[in-house]
């Protein structure tokens, strides 16, 4: 009789988690060992699937356009961080202060993170068209260019065009984490500084940025990790082109598995991303609390 | 002086502020432009006539199949905020104020999956659903809006179910009511805002996804605005730009409106475990 009141006990908090776990079990945790799997198997969305050991990886290390789409994908990673990371600064240190309006503006910076990147994209790409564009005709009318510019016409025009949009896009989000940061410094520690003589500059480096260094990373991390998963901008803004030298490491995985339904090699590709956001997630979680505390 | 010492901010602030909304003005310029004058030059910076003939004709052409796709859209969105609210209420209740055994093993689980995103598993995933007989359809999509959407949800419920004292609980339980009844009563009322924090989250993550819809929802009656306004961008129709806009427009301007009325909500779900 006491048992069983006990094992009910124990039975309702499990059931208040089902719902969770099985989503949890089946669909992450099931495919993720599953991917582990499909990356020795040569995989076809019909028919046999046979097992062939290393191939697939053997083939990445031959396969050119992996290697294009690996390092096009660091590459933009490398440039977009620090523009995003300098211009999210800038604005934090911008707002970092009480005045009228300063709700309004910190709006107006956010509001591009809400919008898809379907829609940003698309905004972008009418204000980079090459004959009706509103930017080649202010770049024309100040004599900045002597011909319309095809922006999206090579990766040297379409990667920094494409850089400036997603700057436009996210550097709000970088700028309220860092924002955050420095509204979290103790005032105290400013107030004591003073005394002691310290100018607003030192008081700057001596004092708040040492203070804000992990939520700093936090934010360079989130953004490297957006960076590498980059796709949709560049489906929509260069179609991966010309000749798939804008195919990000993402764009080339969802052509190999979906266009072509090649899973197996899909996936030894995907084990290398997988690689890549362990490194970084694994950083992110050491700047984050414990979430399980 | 105090005075002096804001003007310079101030300006700034309203020269960038002028800047970053350029784009948008730009857009919505050319949405309600006529066909001629958005390709006329030198373009015109203030139209002369405004007309919503451009929305009009991107929501009812070939059958109103954009309106279609917004309505999928819509519907795609409410199902999933509604699944992933029910799921992470129970779950970080139990999490939080419940003898779970194996609480931390559990959590840690869930919590695991916040660091794989679903680009990393969309192929076996793709071959799960496959074999479930599941590709194509809304439940696919819901399901797997759900499972990358549920692990940040439960932990804010969780940590939303933290902030009440267990006092607060036993005092119900001594008046005489049951769990469930505890938990109707006495938790969700208290845990409000950070339930509606969880359901703008799950709101604008499925209303903004192109990937997820783009690989599970290809059938015209489920496939959602965002992946019908992106296969109009790379078709045949790339340069029909009153269109494109009027269209990127309409997909954007409902979280939009979300966000200028519900900010705190949005900003508290986007940066999550960055700020406090």
């Amino acid at each position: 009789m006491k048992k069983t009141k006990k094992l009910k006990k124990s039975i309702i908090p499990f059931l208040f988690i089902c719902p969770v776990l099985v989503i949890n079990l089946m669909f992450f945790c099931l495919p993720f060992l599953q991917s582990l799997a499909m990356s020795f198997f040569e995989w076809p969305l019909l028919g046999e699937k046979t097992f062939v050991g290393l191939l697939n990886y053997k083939e990445l290390l031959m396969d050119n356009q992996f290697h294009v789409s690996l390092l096009f994908t660091l590459k933009y990673t490398v440039f977009v961080t620090p523009a995003l990371f300098v211009t999210a600064f800038a604005l934090a240190l911008l707002i970092d202060s009480k005045f009228k309006g300063v709700t309004l503006f910190r709006t107006i910076y956010f509001s591009p993170v809400v919008i898809s990147m379907t829609s940003c994209s698309l905004i972008w790409l009418w204000i980079y068209n090459d004959l009706y564009g509103i930017l080649n005709y202010l770049l024309l009318k100040w004599n900045i260019i002597d011909e319309g510019v095809l922006w999206m016409g090579t990766e040297s025009t379409s990667l920094p065009a494409i850089i400036f949009m997603i700057t436009w896009k996210m550097s709000g989000f970088s700028m309220l984490i860092i924002l955050a940061a420095f509204q979290s410094v103790d005032t105290q520690v400013y107030e004591s500084a003073s005394i002691d003589g310290a100018s607003k500059m030192q008081q700057f480096f001596h004092i708040t940025l040492p203070i804000i260094r992990p939520q700093v990373g936090l934010a360079l991390i989130m953004s490297v990790i957006g960076s590498v998963l980059a796709f949709e901008q560049f489906l929509i803004m260069t179609k991966g082109g010309p000749t798939e030298t804008t195919t990000t490491l993402v764009h080339y995985i969802y052509n190999t598995s979906f266009k072509y339904y090649n899973f197996g090699y899909g996936s030894a590709m995907t084990m290398v991303l997988l690689a890549i956001m362990l490194v970084l997630s694994t950083l992110q979680m050491k700047l984050l609390k414990d979430p399980t505390e | 002086m105090m005075k002096d010492k804001h003007a310079g901010r101030i300006a700034a602030n309203t020269v960038l502020g002028l800047i970053m909304l350029l784009p948008l003005y730009w857009t919505f310029i050319t949405s309600v432009k006529e066909k001629d004058d958005i390709y006329r030059q030198p373009p015109q910076i203030f139209p002369q006539k405004i007309n919503f003939d451009n929305y009009r004709e991107i929501l009812f052409r070939n059958d109103g199949v954009f309106l279609r796709y917004l309505k999928n859209s819509v519907t795609t969105a409410l199902i999933t905020m509604v699944l992933v609210a029910v799921i992470s209420l129970l779950a970080g209740y139990s999490f939080s104020k419940l003898q779970l055994v194996g609480k931390r093993f559990f959590l840690l689980l869930i919590l695991s999956a916040l660091m794989i995103p679903f680009q990393t598993l969309m192929i076996p995933l793709y071959s799960i659903m496959s074999g479930l007989h599941l590709t194509n359809s809304r439940m696919a999509m819901v399901l797997i809006y759900a499972t990358f959407q549920t692990p940040f949800a439960v932990y804010m419920m969780k940590n939303a179910f933290d902030m009440i004292p267990d006092e607060l609980r036993d005092a119900a339980r001594i008046d005489g009511a049951g769990e469930m009844k505890t938990f109707i009563k006495v938790m969700l009322p208290t845990t409000w805002t950070s339930i509606a924090t969880v359901v703008i989250y799950s709101a604008y993550t499925t209303w903004n996804d192109y990937l997820i819809a783009v690989v599970f929802a290809n059938n015209e009656n489920i496939k959602t605005f965002n992946v019908g306004l992106t296969n109009m961008a790379i078709g045949q129709y790339g340069t029909e730009w009153g269109l494109l806009t009027a269209g990127s427009l309409i997909g954007l301007a409902p979280i939009m409106v979300l966000f200028i009325f519900l900010q705190k909500y949005f900003i508290k779900g986007m940066l999550g475990g960055a700020i406090k």
